[in-house]
């Protein structure tokens, strides 16, 4: 007699463990101290909505339809996928959680929601089963492409792997917000865009060498989000049957960071960048130029300039830093998170 | 202050996951597919399967729905909003085919070559969950064939205009004996067409009442292109009640295309949602009574008809069984459904008591 075989139905449907993680796991262990501390306590909730919109509530609560879909007989400003969307108020501001199948994302807004609030933490965990095919665009939680095969096939067909994303924002320190140079801000925050204009970079990048902010750091970081927040993922990753946790670091002192944290790459490849970077990095400190860590991940965007305008002293000739936030390729990192995993990532004997 | 307490999100419902994807191939096998369809398929004997997103499916005729035009991809059809599961199961004779998305789960029996076109369709059955009815959401399932986004004709069980808190789903099922096809026997598409859709031909009616005069001599009822399965119409209702209750659902409906199809739910203790509905049938009852006590003799299958018959303009129906007035609610070319229902535990007649 025919037995019939096991169908994880949800799962077939692009349901993944992910989404079961509650806005309480989410409060709890990824808006640190200091954030719930700005925030202040939670007063109310709104009824959980669906929405299937790229507009959100208000200006910066917008979403993403990456794989351009035209629904209801060719109409945008949908998402293929609806997604929860639940909103909290706080004293000083909102807590919004956005989930659909393949991914949750926390948004901590400081100041009145009806006017113009800061986001001061953005946390995520996004499921990668479809990672290396346009199906991982779908999700409209997602700021970036992940369907490139070569960039971003997950790292082990049958590892169930999560990528963990967070981005914190001191209220108030926004370079626009210091300086009154928006170009300046988007510089800082995504100085790979301005490399098809050398001399701008150039002199965005001198400017920015002597500030205290790192690339993409348009803001001043919330100091315990960099402690807090990696066992905060990888307990919530760990609880919910994830073997692997991963991070695309976009830039030197993030990778660093999640090295001290015990992830490793991905590529061999890119160790052997990496190594080179910090080889070269070494190598402009002991010829006589100090360089804080912000500077240091400065001096990695810096090598991407054309070979003529890279400031000599600073100049790694050759490394190069592997990821932009502009086409697909990622600096994957990872972090077992099983048994399971350990032994399938095991380079071999 | 006092702490905060987050109340409990159910994730899977609120992300359109129904309790309907909880139901297995073996049990649509095994309690749906009557023993007759199952032995007409023959045994399963391996299968393939794969989710999908696309309109065309795995094999010629496999094809599933996008009633939105929903245009993906930077504007391109043939895609389907909602991806789909599908297995098929290839049997001695055929094949046995499940598609599920979060809120349907949709059978087939197919007999014979399907890899090469050449199969009869001669079994389908689905479960649907009806949360989203009334909405366009409703028609984002690839699973459908007709749509359901209508608020008026296709909104969920409500009490005063306002819709009871209490879960139902629709149930749908189509047997047709293999060989049986009035094209096969007759060579006559048009025919056959009009016993299956006899509404679409209303727009036409010296034709409509022509074709309507030869299905009157067949033993075909409207909507029967083929020749039901025997033990389907015993088989399934019970079984169908027995899964939706089992995943705690409140209610279990149907929407039946025609007389005989109502009546048939009527046995199994189904009710019509709306009144006056229900007084339109009684009407159509009535008015078959009349003919009836005045010398001509009808068939179940011709009392199907004459339902039919009344949405014909009124000159060119036969006098002898022209009803003046009712007609029969459902024509599945608009919305407007007739809806039925079954309370399937003793709370949800509470929830939703008998008018």
């Amino acid at each position: 007699m025919f037995k019939f075989p096991h169908l994880d139905v949800t799962a077939q449907l692009g349901i993944t463990p992910i989404c079961m993680v509650s806005d309480s796991e989410i409060w709890t262990h990824l808006v640190t101290p200091t954030v719930k501390g700005l925030l202040g306590p939670i007063v109310s909730q709104a009824a959980p909505e669906l929405l299937d919109t790229v507009q959100g509530k208000f200006f910066g609560d917008e979403v993403s339809n990456l794989n351009d879909h035209r629904l209801y007989g060719g109409k945008t400003g949908f998402v293929r996928f609806p997604y929860s969307y639940s909103f909290y108020k706080t004293l000083n501001g909102a807590f919004i959680v956005k989930r659909d199948g393949v991914k949750f994302e926390a948004f901590c807004w400081y100041g009145d929601i009806d006017r113009t609030p800061e986001l001061i933490l953005k946390a995520a965990l996004r499921d990668r089963r479809f990672d290396g095919t346009p199906r991982a665009n779908d999700t409209a939680l997602v700021d970036y492409p992940y369907d490139d095969p070569q960039f971003n096939t997950p790292l082990h067909p049958s590892l169930k792997s999560v990528e963990l994303s967070i981005y914190g924002f001191m209220p108030g320190s926004r370079i626009a917000d210091a300086t009154g140079e928006p170009e300046f801000d988007r510089f800082v925050a995504s100085p790979f865009s301005f490399l098809d204009r050398p001399a701008l970079f150039l002199t965005y990048f001198k400017r920015a060498w002597n500030t205290k902010r790192s690339p993409g750091q348009h803001s001043a970081p919330i100091k315990d989000v960099s402690s807090h927040s990696l066992p905060g993922f990888e307990r919530i990753a760990r609880a919910h049957g994830y073997d692997l946790i991963e991070m695309a670091a976009s830039h030197y002192h993030v990778a660093k960071w999640a090295q001290s944290g015990g992830y490793v790459f991905a590529s061999s490849e890119q160790a052997r960048t990496f190594a080179a970077i910090n080889e070269a990095l070494a190598a402009i400190r002991s010829a006589g130029h100090p360089l804080t860590r912000t500077q240091q991940s400065w001096a990695c965007v810096a090598q991407s300039l054309p070979v003529e305008h890279i400031p000599a002293d600073i100049n790694m000739r050759g490394p190069i830093w592997m990821q932009d936030n502009l086409g697909q390729q990622c600096l994957w990192v990872h972090k077992p998170m099983t048994e399971r995993a350990r032994q399938a990532l095991l380079p071999p004997s | 202050m006092r702490k905060f307490t987050f109340q409990r999100l159910d994730v899977l419902e609120s992300l359109g996951i129904t309790p309907l994807t909880l139901v297995t191939d073996e049990q649509v096998w095994t309690e749906l597919f009557t023993p007759m369809t199952r032995a007409l398929l023959g045994e399963i004997l391996d299968f393939t399967r794969g989710t999908k997103e696309t309109v065309e499916g795995d094999f010629p005729g496999d094809k599933v729905s996008n009633l939105n035009n929903h245009l993906l991809y930077g504007g391109q059809s043939g895609f389907v909003r909602m991806p789909y599961h599908s297995t098929v199961y290839r049997t001695t004779n055929g094949a046995f085919v499940v598609k599920r998305d979060g809120v349907k789960i949709k059978a087939f029996g197919w007999f014979g070559d399907y890899k090469n076109g050449k199969a009869e369709l001669i079994f389908m059955c689905a479960l649907r969950d009806r949360r989203f009815d009334g909405t366009k959401r409703a028609n984002d399932t690839a699973l459908l064939d007709f749509e359901f986004d209508d608020e008026k004709y296709n909104a969920r069980l409500a009490i005063d205009g306002q819709p009871i808190n209490a879960s139902a789903v629709e149930l749908s099922a189509y047997c047709f004996m293999p060989g049986s096809r009035i094209v096969d026997a007759s060579g006559d598409a048009e025919l056959d067409l009009f016993v299956e859709k006899p509404f679409t031909f209303l727009d036409r009616p010296e034709l409509f009442l022509q074709l309507f005069k030869r299905a009157w001599e067949t033993k075909r009822s409207p909507g029967q292109n083929s020749n039901p399965i025997p033990d389907v119409s015993k088989v399934l209702l019970p079984s169908f009640a027995r899964i939706a209750r089992k995943l705690g659902y409140d209610f279990i409906q149907n929407a039946p295309s025609h007389l005989h199809v109502a009546l048939w739910t009527r046995k199994y203790g189904y009710d019509y949602v709306d009144p006056a509905q229900a007084k339109m049938i009684a009407d159509l009852q009535a008015g078959i009574k009349r003919i009836k006590a005045n010398g001509v003799v009808l068939t179940r299958s011709q009392e199907s008809w004459v339902c039919v018959l009344q949405s014909l303009r009124e000159d060119l129906i036969p006098e002898e069984l022209k009803l003046h007035g009712p007609k029969w609610p459902q024509d599945n070319i608009s919305q407007e459904n007739l809806w039925m229902y079954q309370p399937l535990h003793d709370g949800a007649k509470l929830l939703y008591p008998k008018k």
